[in-house]
């Protein structure tokens, strides 16, 4: 089949593509028995798409392959010493070259070059699929049979492209949206600005109670299956999953304060468009423990007060467990969550977590299948005194409300899910409340301020239109639900006489207390093994909790708290291409070497460290950079404590053991500082009783600003070594609660 | 102003549009839902079976002209439709059965269809993995299955590189003008002009003809449908089973689709249905009793879809009593193999004054009709 799209346009000239061709040859050279990266298309479809998405780089380019010529004494396409003028260009030495203060010109070279390897071929490259029968990968599947997901299977599939994928689940329908121009209903009961997970969860509530619903969304309405299985078009690489808005206004990024904060780097893409990250989160649907949410009053009064890290902010949460127990399980209802529930008498016994908090109800779809690889981790943890358990997971595993049941194919984190089997806010809330008559979704309005009476009070937003125009909407309650730090943006940018410092922002809190994760994971090597791992989606893992929260006595260690040990599935090319040992030079003969004989046998431990919050850390206006609205980006101050440096260390050694117990034959480990933007970006608006250390109380209602809720990973007072999306939602669905007793009158 | 207005886009009007458009005709095609063949319409929810054999007669000219279209479908339409041919076969599984399947190699042979008779080791080789109960089985090699929701679309995408206007998310309205049909007016108050309006809106056409005075027999059932999980590929023709409310493929995927006219129950409200508990059951436990393999399977979707029926089991295609009021509706269980050459025949009939195929169809062939009978025929209840 031809998965061609077109006829091919380029950006550079003969000359050019020449030397373009002969450096991409000597970052991923022909050998004995693989084509090399020009034979694979590799710079073709950098040169297709600089004269497309890319176009933005074609000077670079010119400059760089100038700059080899030049190197090369005239030409590198006839140079003997190439490798060496390559080498100067990775040090970036070489005259000529166009500076960028956040990579070298090497850096995106080299990314581009991964691309045209390792991306579906209707991207231009990869042709007739050499970039992945070079390294085993078969591509677009559909889903792979559970025999097929055993350790050492050979998987025998013919590579697919995404265009060749069958469609056996039922289609999908574009949600019922209203585009910004058109006219909308004046005075709801609540208006939410933000389209995703919490914003459409809750409006299924209020719809339900009776209520009239406005959401507010800037981006366009989706299905949720678009690219669901482009691994360059996801939110990774290029990050046009669904990022428009995001893309423009990156926050950037600084350890302390003093420094120059510089664009950050997105460890996972934010999706600014109809249902939010819940389209492309990894759907790990994990409740908090019961300690965490009172980690501060639980510490002293277990270590002293002395073990409360110095510089942290911790604080207990304002509201316990039990008051958000029933939540939990609504929003495990209305996700749909597979899991097996933990046997807190007999951990020895317990197919789940023995350590979860405790559950009013089991889960009611079995845990997604233990693949090859979860059984080998398994089987080391539990040798080593662990309790291995499978993660809960917001992914079918039967027939499910309509949806299809997983089919373990491996585009799931980052990706819209091909068969609806992984939850989001299309394929769960959002008919139901479209339905109903009483949920308008505005599509394309972007808000720019949240609008407040002479009292304070908060009545509106003012958004702005894709035909350019600024209108008011009005609300009764207004829901900020816009991610973390959309979240603390809208609110410091919402000044008037009344709120001089932005909305929500007397106390001097908005953008304080923020924390992200960091994934200072172990890597391994299984030399001769195949552990398949481009079959299975991420949340189909096996974990370990021992080593988390409180679990294990801290008397005799120097930090408390810890974190989550858990081998994921889910390992693409593009990505894996860039996954290298401190040692394997990341182009050339032996970078090849290592990724043609080392993709199907790397594996992962990844640790979920706990993160504290700080006096340091916090997010605010960046006082240089600006979106393309002229209004300034969010600037990140981030750095990890010294708890967490010790707690990552501890973690990194027994995740090795593991690894070791596994039958590695190399690990090595990330850095433990990997950066913000992590989808794990919690805290800014944190909850609390006490407006002088916090910015709302325990259900979203902002201090210092009637008819003000603000909800979502922003409201976190601590972030537990457990994937944040269900607590999420179950502090929107129990603030919906509160918000629909308010209106109706009914008891909370 | 359009020639023509298409409501609906099912596989049935997109395939009409298509047609119409490639044919000349200036046509705009319209539906309530953001994309052709959306939940709960009758495309969306089909099995999507090439079925030549055991038609009613009155359908097998335009069944034979279908088969051939489906060859190059795909080419035509410029889209991956998801087509193969591994045949359709009928089998009887007792002695008493048997009669069945000789009845209808003879009636399809009579009418120039080729279809086989096979038993024994013809029968395992072109499907080994049968029960084997099956005795005997009618065969038809041509057969095989399509994608429903990908060929309404593919033939939306088509239609409309061919200058047809397409208008989705907005409900439309029969427009009266001096006792005709003189076009639509969309929920947002905008309005279509059009000699000319064809209804291909399956269940939602009852109402619609309601409003417009236009009682025919006709009522919507939601049916159920269910997929396995994958299984290595073991299944090659389409299998239904004289005994059972069943039909059974292997999708490309390998996930088996499980079918019949399993009634599913109908939503509190509105048009729409869900899926019975019991039915899944007894659905699944059916298709494991021809196909032991199945057993090992687990369950990996449960839908259901409106379709609108007539008492005859024939479609209503043609002209209605009110002018400029065309209808083509009630397709349920055999609409899909038809639909190309269905949107060819009406594209004829509106642009030529005739076709003579549709003749068996007309939507007022049942005009005095016995009214106890009609509702006797909506009220009933179906047994699964």
């Amino acid at each position: 089949m031809n998965v061609g799209i077109g006829p091919k346009i380029t950006a550079l000239t003969a000359g050019e593509r020449a030397t373009l061709d002969a450096l991409c040859d000597c970052l991923f050279p022909p050998g004995a028995a693989t084509p090399g990266a020009v034979t694979i298309g590799a710079s073709g479809y950098i040169d297709q798409a600089l004269a497309g998405p890319y176009a933005v780089f074609v000077s670079e380019y010119r400059a760089m392959l100038g700059s080899l010529d030049q190197a090369a004494g005239g030409s590198f396409v006839g140079a003997t010493d190439k490798l060496a003028v390559v080498a100067a260009l990775e040090r970036d030495e070489l005259p000529g070259l166009l500076r960028n203060p956040d990579r070298t010109t090497f850096d995106l070279v080299i990314r581009h070059l991964r691309e045209g390897l390792f991306s579906d071929p209707i991207h231009g490259g990869n042709k007739d699929f050499a970039g992945w029968k070079a390294v085993g990968f078969p591509g677009a599947q559909f889903g792979f049979r559970e025999g097929e997901q055993k350790l050492d299977y050979q998987v025998d599939r013919q590579p697919q492209s995404l265009t060749q994928v069958s469609q056996d689940a039922r289609l999908p329908g574009l949600p019922r949206t209203i585009p910004s121009t058109a006219g909308i209903p004046a005075n709801p009961d609540v208006l939410i600005v933000g389209g995703g997970a919490v914003g459409n969860f809750m409006a299924l509530k209020f719809v339900r109670a009776g209520l009239q619903v406005v959401i507010l969304e800037a981006g366009p309405p989706r299905t949720g299956r678009e690219r669901s299985m482009d691994e360059l078009l996801a939110t990774a690489f290029r990050n046009e999953g669904g990022a428009a808005k995001f893309n423009d206004e990156v926050p950037t990024w600084r350890t302390r304060p003093g420094e120059k904060a510089r664009r950050a780097v997105m460890s996972q893409g934010l999706e600014t468009a109809l249902g939010g990250n819940s389209i492309a989160w990894g759907a790990v649907a994990m409740r908090f423990y019961e300690d965490d949410f009172r980690i501060r009053s639980a510490t002293a009064a277990k270590y002293g007060d002395h073990r409360i890290p110095e510089g942290s902010t911790l604080a207990d949460w304002p509201m316990s467990y039990a008051e958000l127990e029933p939540f939990y399980e609504e929003a495990e209802d209305l996700l749909g969550v597979s899991g097996h529930a933990g046997n807190r008498e007999n951990p020895d016994r317990s197919r789940g977590n023995p350590f979860e908090a405790p559950r009013a109800n089991p889960y009611k779809m079995p845990a997604l299948r233990t693949s090859g690889l979860g059984q080998l981790f398994a089987d080391s943890a539990k040798a080593q005194g662990y309790h291995p358990f499978p993660l809960p997971a917001a992914i079918a595993t039967t027939a499910w409300n309509g949806r299809h049941a997983c089919t373990y194919c491996s585009f799931c984190s980052r990706f819209g899910c091909h068969v609806d089997a992984k939850a989001s806010a299309q394929n769960t809330v959002l008919p139901e409340a479209l339905e109903s008559g009483r949920l308008h979704i505005v599509s394309g309005a972007r808000a720019m301020e949240i609008v407040t009476d002479e009292s304070g009070r908060a009545v509106g937003v003012n958004y702005l239109g894709l035909d350019g125009e600024t209108r008011f909407q009005a609300g009764g309650t207004v829901v900020v639900a816009a991610y973390a730090f959309e979240n603390s943006r809208l609110l410091l940018l919402s000044r008037s006489r009344r709120h001089g410092r932005g909305v929500g922002n007397e106390t001097d809190q908005v953008g304080r207390h923020y924390m992200t994760r960091q994934q200072p994971s172990v890597y391994a090597i299984f030399e001769g093994k195949r552990l398949n791992r481009f079959i299975g989606p991420t949340a189909q893992a096996m974990a370990i909790a021992d080593l988390s929260g409180d679990h294990f006595d801290h008397s005799d260690v120097d930090f408390i708290r810890g974190g989550r040990i858990a081998a994921f599935n889910q390992y693409l090319p593009i990505e894996a291409s860039g996954v290298l040992p401190p040692d394997v030079p990341r182009w050339g003969e032996a970078w090849r070497d290592f990724f043609l004989s080392s993709y199907n046998s790397t594996a992962m431990l990844f640790i979920d460290p706990e993160i504290l919050p700080y006096e340091n850390n916090r997010l605010d206006l960046d006082p240089d950079v600006k979106d393309k609205l002229g209004r300034p980006v969010i600037r990140i101050t981030f750095d990890i404590g010294d708890n967490e440096r010790k707690l990552m260390q501890y973690l990194q050694d027994r995740a090795e053991k593991i690894a070791l117990g596994m039958g590695a034959t190399r690990t090595w480990r990330r850095q433990f500082l990997t950066g913000p933007i992590s989808t794990h970006d919690v805290g800014g608006t944190r909850m609390g009783n006490d407006p002088a250390t916090s910015v709302t109380n325990g259900f979203g209602e902002v201090h210092d600003t009637p008819g003000l809720v603000v909800l979502g990973g922003s409201s976190f007072v601590s972030l537990p070594p457990v994937n944040p999306a269900l607590t999420i939602l179950a502090l929107a669905l129990r603030a919906a609660d509160h918000i629909i007793s308010q209106n109706t009158g009914a008891a909370a | 102003m359009s020639d023509v207005i298409v409501i609906g886009s099912g596989v049935i009007g997109t395939s009409i549009a298509y047609h119409l458009a490639r044919d000349g005709a200036n046509v705009t095609l319209l539906d309530q839902a953001f994309d052709a063949a959306t939940k709960p319409a009758a495309t969306w929810a089909s099995a999507g079976g090439l079925r030549s054999q055991g038609r009613h007669a009155e359908d097998q000219p335009i069944t034979k002209l279908a088969a051939a279209r489906w060859k190059t479908l795909s080419e035509e339409l410029d889209a991956d439709l998801e087509v193969s041919f591994g045949g359709h076969l009928h089998i009887a599984e007792t002695e008493s059965e048997v009669p069945v399947i000789e009845q209808r190699f003879a009636s399809d042979t009579a009418a120039g269809l080729p279809i086989e008779k096979v038993e024994g080791n013809r029968l395992r080789a072109i499907a080994p993995a049968l029960t084997e109960n099956a005795i005997v089985g009618a065969y038809t090699a041509g057969d095989g299955q399509a994608h429903p929701g990908r060929t309404a679309r593919a033939f939306a995408r088509a239609a409309a590189r061919l200058g047809t206007k397409t208008i989705f998310g907005q409900a439309a309205t029969v427009k009266m003008d001096g006792g005709k049909a003189s076009g639509v007016v969309l929920a947002d108050g905008t309005i279509l002009s059009s000699g000319q309006l064809i209804l291909a809106t399956g269940a939602w056409s009852i109402d619609l003809l309601s409003k417009l005075g236009i009682a025919l027999p006709l009522r919507w059932r939601g049916l159920q449908m269910l997929l396995s999980d994958m299984a290595e590929k073991m299944l090659a023709p389409t299998v239904t089973a004289v005994g059972r409310n069943l039909s059974l493929k292997q999708t490309p995927s390998g996930e088996f689709m499980i079918g019949g006219r399993w009634i599913a129950a109908p939503a509190p409200t509105g048009i729409g249905s869900n899926c019975v508990d019991a039915h899944v059951a007894r659905q699944w436990s059916g298709a494991a009793a021809i196909l032991p393999a199945l057993r090992s399977r687990k369950l990996a979707q449960a839908w259901s879809g409106v379709e609108a029926q007539s008492i005859d089991s024939l479609p209503f295609i043609g002209r209605t009593r009110i002018g400029g009021l065309y209808l083509a509706a009630g397709f349920s269980n055999h609409g899909f193999q038809i639909s190309p050459q269905i949107g060819a025949c009406v594209a004829s009939d509106i642009l030529t004054g005739q076709e003579p195929l549709l003749a068996p169809f007309a939507p007022h062939r049942h005009d005095g009709i016995d009214p106890a009978k009609v509702s006797a025929f909506i009220a009933e209840s179906i047994a699964c």
